[in-house]
């Protein structure tokens, strides 16, 4: 889909892209990643054209992106960047409107697409299309960067530190978000970063570039486990296993686990509770609302004395969280196994530690 | 500090104060004659001791509401005194010249003196205080605002102060200070037109390159240290001399003296403020927005016209705003070299030492550079986007 032939850029004498060539799949996630200066930034801007590279080729969908007008191509390539720039002046609405409007849509389908846009996001549309960028937190503002990228429906998307500028649980949220939007829409996306932890988590390919050469390009599993040479050995770090760990969702290795509800007989609970020291209690709508400790039992005569009642974003993990997370709270809070929430806060089953032992045995395999 | 102790709000008894002292100072002014020096008359002379007892209720109310700080009511009440301070003095006054008149000769003259000013500017002061305090009502403001001035309006032109020395002098002159008010707004309007366009080319030519921005601020900074009487002067060789070679330009009217070197002179003077604000407007615009404008697919002039201009356009017309402000002020000076306009009153009363011609025109001045700053002050806020005005 996108490919760069021997691309060189320099700036007088200092080279900033060094005879980089790379092909990037479509449908993919290419993460660029490398210390500052590495050219990563200078890359994906030559891509559409923001900089002219001093020589080599790059081509999108196998025509010389030097063949179209640099506007066109911007067009059909959305582009997403740290500091967001959204235009100040202009409503949520207008900013996310600006491309179809530079590409002559008509109104209707305009309004249409925005509205859309707004929910892909997650942001409701009618509380947020009329605001203006200073009434938005960074979070939103960074959404609604997004959004204008996506408005066209372009089959590219370049962004440039996306969630650069937003507090580390802020980026959480947009990284999921990220990972499922795409999951729907299949772009094939460009992301600059220089935050290890996101590129393993959203990349399909990581391309490791220092001092404008690419050093590797590989997936994520494969750049922890067969570093090209020392310093992407390095650049990986030593936790390099425990990274691994993000690349795996709660969702894969999730396993049922007993639970009661509040009404349950008391027997019904000896039972449960013969197999294992826990069990998990939920509501009658079977959400998660706390758990029983088997030595509590004898002193109790109905499962509501005998439940230990926790709030419920504390004491378990959504199952989109990454298995690293995971295990940072379980290590963290002294667990054994930790219980598993859906979206909704509906009891969804529990993690082990040996499960994840048995999980990154699997990868490491 | 101070305020603490005094419990009350310094403003409003700073007010106070100049109110009661303007009324133990020189009033009004009796001249036999134009020209003549007079004799100075205070408050009570002219508006006799009930008209002084009215005017000391009105000020102690004033002084009581100083330490009556909270709620609408009592700011209501300190812009309503004040502005009945404000035409209540007027009025006695103009009474007191027309009874003054009947018993003088007819050609005595009865200026305005110290005293009335002091009041003047002490009511202003107090309705400044009560604007502060009606902060979160504009309308209110408003109201305390401009209610004074209006009826002052409507005494002025249903003759009620006819009989001050000033209005005599604008009886005097009636034709000629209709002309020579709209040739002021003419030079002002004209200039600063001229101005305006080249300011803002220039300006955004500054933004566009290193090589240009220096010059071009040198020569607008430099211009603005230029004395505007040694300015208005200087252009007069040059143009002479340009009339003199080529006639046709005569047949025109560029001359030496006259519109045209006060048009110039002016035009120089509105650049700077202009092209400075121009500069810092364009400048201002984040260079991500620019970034994410062209990284769109906009083109350099879909950037200029959807982005920098809407996000400068305040700054600019602030830039108008004050250049607007300053000519008028400064073509008055223009009058020195036969271009007539307001300022021409001035220096006619300073030759004759007729203090109220020149106040003929000076206040003009002062009135049409307030209109013009409240005008262009609305204009800056209606094309100010909204996106840049809701910090919430």
């Amino acid at each position: 889909m996108i490919s760069l032939k021997k691309v060189t850029k320099n700036y007088g004498d200092t080279l900033a892209v060094n005879k980089l060539t790379i092909d990037i799949d479509s449908g993919e996630v290419c993460v660029i990643i490398g210390p500052s200066g590495c050219g990563k930034t200078t890359t994906l801007r030559m891509i559409n054209r923001l900089i002219d590279p001093t020589s080599g080729h790059i081509f999108v969908d196998g025509l010389d992106v030097n063949t179209s007008k640099p506007e066109h191509l911007r067009r059909s390539i959305g582009y997403a960047i740290q500091s967001v720039g959204l235009f100040p002046h202009m409503t949520v609405e207008e900013n996310i409107a600006i491309v179809p409007e530079l590409l002559h849509w008509e109104k209707n389908r305009i309004i249409r697409r925005t509205a859309e846009l707004l929910s892909l996001v997650g942001l409701n549309s009618r509380e947020y299309a009329s605001k203006y960028p200073n009434q938005l937190s960074g979070g939103e503002a960074q959404r609604i960067g997004v959004a204008r990228a996506l408005a066209a429906n372009p089959p590219i998307l370049l962004m440039d530190e996306p969630f650069g500028a937003v507090d580390p649980l802020t980026r959480e949220r947009l990284q999921a978000q990220f990972i499922h939007i795409q999951q729907e829409l299949k772009k094939t996306i460009i992301l600059v970063t220089h935050d290890l932890d996101e590129a393993i988590r959203l990349a399909d390919r990581i391309a490791i570039m220092y001092a404008g050469e690419l050093v590797q390009y590989d997936t994520p599993e494969a750049i922890l486990s067969r570093p090209a040479n020392k310093f992407v050995h390095d650049f990986v770090g030593t936790d390099r296993a425990l990274k691994r760990l993000s690349r795996i969702s709660i969702k894969d290795i999730v396993k049922p686990a007993p639970s009661v509800s509040i009404n349950t007989p008391m027997d019904e609970v000896y039972e449960a509770c013969k197999k294992c020291r826990w069990v998990w209690v939920v509501d009658n709508d079977r959400r998660l609302i706390g758990w029983i400790d088997r030595t509590n039992l004898p002193k109790a005569s109905s499962v509501k004395e005998a439940v230990v009642m926790g709030n419920r974003e504390e004491i378990a993990v959504t199952n989109n969280a990454t298995l690293r997370e995971t295990l940072s709270r379980m290590l963290g809070q002294g667990l054994k196994s930790i219980p598993v929430i859906d979206d909704n806060g509906h009891f969804v089953g529990e993690v082990a530690l040996s499960s994840i032992e048995a999980a990154t045995a699997e990868t490491e395999a | 500090m101070i305020r603490r102790l005094v419990a009350g709000d310094s403003l409003n008894i700073t007010g106070v104060a100049i109110g009661l002292i303007s009324l133990y100072t020189g009033w009004l002014t009796l001249k036999p004659n134009r020209i003549s020096s007079g004799v100075s008359l205070s408050f009570h002379e002219i508006a006799g001791w009930p008209g002084l007892a009215i005017i000391l209720g009105l000020w102690f109310v004033c002084f009581s509401l100083s330490y009556f700080r909270k709620g609408k009511l009592p700011a209501l009440i300190l812009g309503t005194a004040a502005n009945l301070i404000l035409v209540l003095s007027f009025v006695f006054t103009g009474l007191a010249a027309t009874r003054l008149l009947g018993v003088e000769a007819p050609n005595a003259r009865i200026s305005l003196g110290i005293g009335f000013w002091m009041t003047f500017v002490a009511t202003y002061i107090m309705i400044f205080a009560s604007r502060q305090r009606l902060d979160n009502s504009p309308s209110l403001r408003h109201i305390v605002s401009w209610t004074g001035v209006v009826v002052l309006f409507f005494l002025l032109i249903n003759g009620w102060f006819k009989d001050l020395s000033v209005l005599q002098e604008f009886s005097g002159y009636e034709e000629r200070f209709i002309q020579e008010l709209l040739h002021h707004v003419f030079l002002v309007g004209i200039s600063v037109a001229i101005g305006t366009i080249i300011g803002i080319m220039l300006g955004t030519w500054a933004t566009r390159s290193k090589r240009t921005e220096k010059p071009i601020f040198f020569i607008a900074n430099i211009t603005q240290t230029v004395p505007s009487l040694a300015l208005f002067g200087l252009l007069i060789a040059p143009l002479s001399a340009l009339s003199f070679t080529f006639p046709s330009l005569r047949e025109i009217g560029i001359r030496g003296v006259g519109d045209t070197p006060a048009i110039i002179a002016l035009t120089i003077y509105s650049l700077l403020p202009i092209v400075r604000n121009t500069y810092v407007g364009l400048r201002q615009v984040d260079t991500a927005v620019i970034d994410a404008g062209i990284g769109v697919g906009m083109s350099r002039t879909q950037v200029f016209r959807k982005i920098e201009v809407p996000l400068a356009a305040p700054l600019v017309l602030e830039g108008v705003r004050t250049a607007l402000v300053q000519s008028v002020g400064l073509a008055a000076v223009a009058a020195l070299i036969g271009a007539g306009g307001l300022g021409w009153f001035i220096f006619q009363g300073l030759g004759q030492a007729a203090t109220d011609m020149i106040l003929l025109g000076a206040i003009p001045i002062i009135v049409m550079a307030i209109i013009v700053d409240a005008i262009m002050r609305t204009m800056v806020r209606l094309v100010t986007p909204e996106g840049l005005t809701e910090g919430n």
